[in-house]
């Protein structure tokens, strides 16, 4: 999206605008969902609902770029997570099942190009959830919230050397559970 | 014979430079071009990005949810046109009491007496015309022509003073000749002296001293206890321009 679409689109947002609201809940939902997904498989979808109530409660006082953008709804969507941990008091840190993130998430054009692209993306997802739980968060919101270091190590509250660090040990992991076909072809 | 492999030493033959991990993370690298144990990492990396659509029904209710909330929130952040008209308000409510302010100042000078000349008479004029009665402007005295500040001396509705009574026979000249200024002085001093002068020993024609009007080289009044006044502004004991017992402001003035 460019800079004068993603300014309309959030004045649009911003004022209530169905459509604005439509287009970044459909760029945005997805990731938002596969990342508390690997976290929180049963409770996902509404941790889900929960962050985009949130995103409207204070959408009209956001300010910044589609990346800022992202990298707040990230933030909100860390912060559900966080909470429902503390409420809960449990940490659900086990590989998940495949048949979990892809779970009721079918929707529009459901071809079979799609299928299988979902299903290579839920499994390599699957794959990235296997990692140490601080490697697998800087994964994840480096690959499905397309952000960059320093937003990362904002939104984990770690220095970005530290994100660099582990995003480098998280890269040789996957390499070497790759090599030892962890992953299913 | 080939052992097993040893993990350590798989990890240490995956190089990958920090600007590699980069780019691997943003997806920007293509299996066949990533770095030697890689290509599986990269071709994972970039199948994450195939995500379904969301659930139709799911969005239709969440953005509802959404359009509700924000609507719900936009009383806190008023639109440019509203911050306007409230602005506007505020001015008008400023002006509003701003013009109050000046009136009922106004109305407070106009009743002391304390506006200028002709604005002194607009206010008597108009006032007079709802039955309250404004003092009118005082005519330009010899106090005023001599650079006073005194309030003006309403001119009709009063008594005659002994002011009056003085200033009517300093300007009678008839029949007066030498004594003419010691009957004035005389009666004006009821018999003290003034400005420093016996009763009526001034040479000078009617009855003045070096200073004008019978006033010495004090300022209102203040040469020697003329007029049996005190030393205060005017001589009248603590009452500003001449009030001294609260009857009028033009009485017990002398220089009239």
């Amino acid at each position: 999206m460019s800079i004068e679409a993603f300014e309309s689109v959030l004045s649009g947002a911003q004022a209530g605008a169905a459509w604005a609201l439509t287009i970044l809940y459909r760029d945005l939902q997805p990731r938002v969902l596969r990342y508390l997904a690997v976290r929180e498989p049963a409770e996902a979808e509404d941790l889900a609902s929960e962050v985009w109530l949130d995103v409207a409660a204070g959408i009209g006082r956001f300010r910044g770029d589609e990346d800022g953008f992202r990298a707040w709804v990230f933030t909100i969507a860390r912060r559900r997570l966080l909470d429902l941990r503390r409420r809960a008091s449990v940490r659900r840190d086990k590989p998940v099942p495949l048949e979990l993130l892809g779970g009721g998430d079918r929707g529009m054009g459901d071809v079979e190009g799609e299928a299988l692209a979902s299903l290579e993306a839920d499994a390599a997802i699957a794959l990235i959830a296997t990692l140490p739980p601080d490697q697998s968060d800087v994964v994840l919101l480096r690959v499905l919230g397309d952000l960059s270091v320093a937003d990362v190590a904002k939104i984990l509250g770690k220095r970005p050397g530290a994100i660099r660090a582990l995003q480098h040990r998280a890269l040789k992991g996957l390499a070497l559970k790759i090599s030892h076909g962890a992953v299913t072809e | 014979m080939i052992g097993p492999r040893d993990p350590g030493d798989e990890m240490r033959n995956l190089l990958l430079d920090r600007d590699t991990a980069d780019r691997l993370l943003s997806r920007a690298v293509a299996p066949d071009d990533a770095p030697p144990g890689y290509a599986g990492v990269a071709g994972l990396l970039r199948s994450c990005a195939q995500l379904p659509p969301p659930d139709a029904v799911r969005e239709r209710a969440t953005i509802v949810a959404m359009t509700q909330r924000i609507r719900s929130h936009r009383p806190a952040t008023p639109s440019i046109h509203g911050r306007v008209a409230a602005g506007r308000s505020v001015r008008l409510k400023l002006v509003g009491v701003g013009v109050g302010a000046m009136l009922v100042g106004t109305s407070g000078l106009a009743f002391a007496g304390e506006l200028p000349a002709p604005a002194q008479r607009f206010a008597h004029t108009v006032f007079g015309s709802i039955g309250v009665d404004i003092p009118t402007p005082e005519l330009p005295s010899h106090h005023d022509a001599t650079g006073g500040s005194e309030p003006p001396t309403p001119s009709t509705g009063f008594p005659t003073t002994k002011g009056d009574e003085i200033s009517g026979l300093a300007r009678d000249h008839t029949g007066r000749t030498g004594e003419h200024g010691a009957l004035v002085s005389g009666e004006a001093s009821d018999g003290h002296g003034q400005a420093g002068q016996p009763h009526g020993q001034s040479d000078r024609p009617h009855g003045q001293s070096d200073q004008p009007h019978g006033r010495s080289s004090q300022p209102h009044g203040q040469s020697g206890q003329p007029h049996g006044q005190s030393d205060q502004p005017h001589g009248h004991a603590g009452e500003p321009h001449g009030r001294s017992d609260g009857t009028h402001p033009a009485q017990g003035r002398s220089h009239r």
